[in-house]
């Protein structure tokens, strides 16, 4: 398997005045071409950005982003403009969240895709052949009438109409890597089956590599080859998506699994507290204030994901008395 | 759209009868007296004969109603009548003046545009760099120096000095140049400065995120995506500052002998010239209604959401 997309030791932090805040912590990832990694985890644990730092998107004046990426074994510089502009929207493309602030509101739909597909360093498309191509993406996205969305304002087009188009767009460059930031969260249930039901088909068309970012593990569940479970800045879990969702290994997991409702009548187990804010982690295991495993041990321990068990890593040092242990978050389901 | 415009329209004729009758009241409630000021003119001895025979003249002796409606009859025609101090027509004078004072702040509109605009931009690509620190200064310094101080500032230099610009006078681009810049800076300094303020704004716009996640290049980002959003705004005001240019900056008109319509109705009210101000009120009413026009239906063609809105 050839790996498409690096990331090794990323770490974002947030500049302040006198202190430096670390949102994102020595993290690294790699993505297999065709495939899809799944990324799991609370709001504030910085999956967003980390998608964001790929394409190096983030404000240089807030945010210090180091580390190393690497596109088919070869380096790029996020934070090289010229550079990343001609990796974004041709062969990196981004689906961001909340589609409806995302597209400018006073230019049109075809305006957007214009300029997209006629990005610099592309030949040339006349606009009756980028409405061409447009017209058939927005087909293919179970979009009815085409040409009049062409035409619309993004104020004129409901949530789950604007995802669906950012879809296209970002398949209109036929990229080689997609990132998905939380592609549903705008939108509502039935809307969010179709999205990912088009994402599935369209990336086995392409023969892409995703990597998709949600807090919803059933968008995860449906998508990913690999699941990687994201807490306080960093993964705690990671591995084949049906081994981590069939034997978690770190406490966060299990707990986060165990939150998910089902059709019986016992309570529902809620974890207890809340993530980390950026200044207040702790020391040690960032899990550990909120762990019902915590020993003292925990607080002089910081690993990343280093505990294997058949290619599946876990950063949780306890992990083997947990797994044998009874009590644990999935007890009562 | 064509709705809109129509209805827009159509609101002008009951704008400007109110504005005929504040025109007529307020003139004549201006303390002072134009019978006294026209034998002033003419230079007669102001005795009860004269002034009696004066205001039967001009036709002040008659109900107030009466010179209303026959002043409105005249009016809708555009016959404002004959100055009292003068006896030239109203008309000629108001709309010369006019076209004078059009040209001069037409000339300003293009100084500003082509001055603050770019300004603007580059401090906000630049922001916080010298360049930035530059035009702040700049525009603190234009935006605090009034034109009555900054103009003579400019003749002492560019005419006296240098002898680049002919002092005052009237008729070619160079009598322009120095009356157009001094009503110029003011606008210049604000709108560089808003500018610059909503451009920044605009560039934390997610949509830019956005665009440049789709590799569009900063240029195209600046020029398409976030120039036009912090234009809109502009536009509105622009509208109305430029209503207040073409009623005539008196100051600027005064300095630099600019036979404009500023000067001709500071002029006429120290001389109680009743037709000419009423003119003068209702000409510039009329100027204000039509930019107001202008810059709205800009403003609704800028902005597709405004649009949707009507």
């Amino acid at each position: 398997m050839s790996k498409i997309l690096q990331v090794k030791n990323l770490t974002i932090g947030l500049k302040k005045k006198k202190e430096r805040i670390s949102a994102v912590d020595h993290l690294s990832l790699s993505l297999e071409r065709g495939k899809t990694l799944g990324i799991i985890g609370e709001s504030g644990s910085g999956k967003s950005l980390t998608c964001n730092s790929i394409l190096g998107l983030l404000n240089k004046a807030t945010w210090d982003v180091k580390g190393e990426m690497l596109l088919e074994e070869k380096a790029y510089h996020p934070e090289n403009r010229k550079e990343m502009q001609k990796i974004c929207g041709n062969r990196i493309a981004l689906i961001m969240q909340n589609p409806m602030s995302a597209f400018n509101p006073v230019i049109t739909i075809r305006a957007h895709f214009e300029e997209t597909l006629n990005k610099p360093g592309v030949k040339k498309k006349t606009r009756a052949e980028v409405a061409k191509i447009a017209e058939q993406l927005l087909e293919r996205m179970y979009i009815r009438d085409p040409k009049s969305v062409l035409d619309s304002y993004a104020f004129q087009l409901s949530g789950g109409m604007l995802q669906r188009i950012m879809i296209a767009l970002a398949l209109a460059v036929q990229p080689e890597i997609l990132v998905a930031d939380e592609p549903t969260t705008a939108l509502d249930l039935s809307v969010q089956y179709e999205i990912l039901k088009i994402l599935k088909e369209l990336q086995a068309e392409y023969n892409m590599s995703v990597l998709i970012v949600s807090h919803d593990l059933s968008v995860i569940r449906s998508l990913s080859d690999e699941i990687a479970v994201m807490y306080a800045g960093n993964f705690v879990e990671k591995g084949p998506a049906e081994e981590v969702l069939e034997n978690p290994m770190h406490p966060y997991t299990r707990l986060l699994f165990a939150a998910k409702p089902d059709f019986t009548k016992n309570r529902l187990p809620v974890m207890q507290g809340q993530p980390p804010t950026l200044g207040n982690r702790a020391e040690g295991c960032r899990f550990r204030t909120r762990c019902p495993y915590e020993e003292e041990s925990c607080a002089g321990y910081c690993e990343p994901v280093t505990f294997e068990r058949e290619g599946h890593y876990c950063s949780c040092r306890k992990w083997e008395s947990i797994n044998g242990g009874a009590a644990d978050g999935n007890s009562n389901s | 759209m064509l709705k809109y415009a129509v209805k827009r329209i159509l609101l002008i004729i009951p704008i400007l009868f109110l504005v005929s009758v504040f025109a007529f009241g307020l003139v004549r409630l201006m303390p002072g007296n134009a019978e006294m000021a026209f034998l002033q003119a003419a230079g007669i001895p102001p005795s009860d004969e004269a002034l009696e025979h004066a205001a039967e003249e001009l036709g002040l002796n008659r109900p107030i109603t009466e010179q209303y409606t026959e002043w409105l009859g005249k009016a809708v025609h555009l016959d404002f009548g004959e100055s009292f101090t003068s006896h030239k027509v109203v008309r000629e004078e108001v709309l010369g003046a006019l076209r004078n004072t059009a040209i001069l702040a037409g000339f300003s509109t293009l100084l500003i545009l082509i001055i603050s605009v770019p300004m603007g931009v580059l401090s906000a690509v630049r922001a916080d760099k010298e360049l930035d620190h530059m035009n702040r200064i700049l525009a603190f310094l234009g935006s605090s120096m009034p034109s009555f101080w900054l103009g003579p500032l400019l003749v002492q230099l560019f005419c006296l000095k240098l002898g680049w610009f002919p002092v005052q006078g009237f008729g070619t681009l160079r009598h322009l140049i120095l009356p157009g810049f001094t009503m110029a800076v003011l606008y210049i300094a604000t709108y560089s400065r808003t500018l610059r303020n909503s451009l920044l704004e605009n560039m934390n716009r997610r949509f830019v995120m956005y665009s440049r996640a789709r590799g569009i290049s900063e240029k195209k980002i600046v020029m398409n995506h976030v120039l036009r959003t912090s234009l809109i705004p502009a536009v509105t005001t622009f509208g109305v500052n430029f209503g207040h240019m073409m009623a005539g900056t008196a100051i600027v008109e005064i300095l630099f002998s600019w036979p404009g319509i500023g000067r001709l109705c500071v002029g006429s009210i120290t001389s109680r010239d009743y037709p000419m101000i009423q003119g003068y009120i209702v000409v510039i009413s009329v100027i204000f209604v039509l930019v107001n026009l202008i810059t709205d239906l800009i403003t609704v063609a800028l902005d597709p959401q405004m649009r949707e809105s009507l």
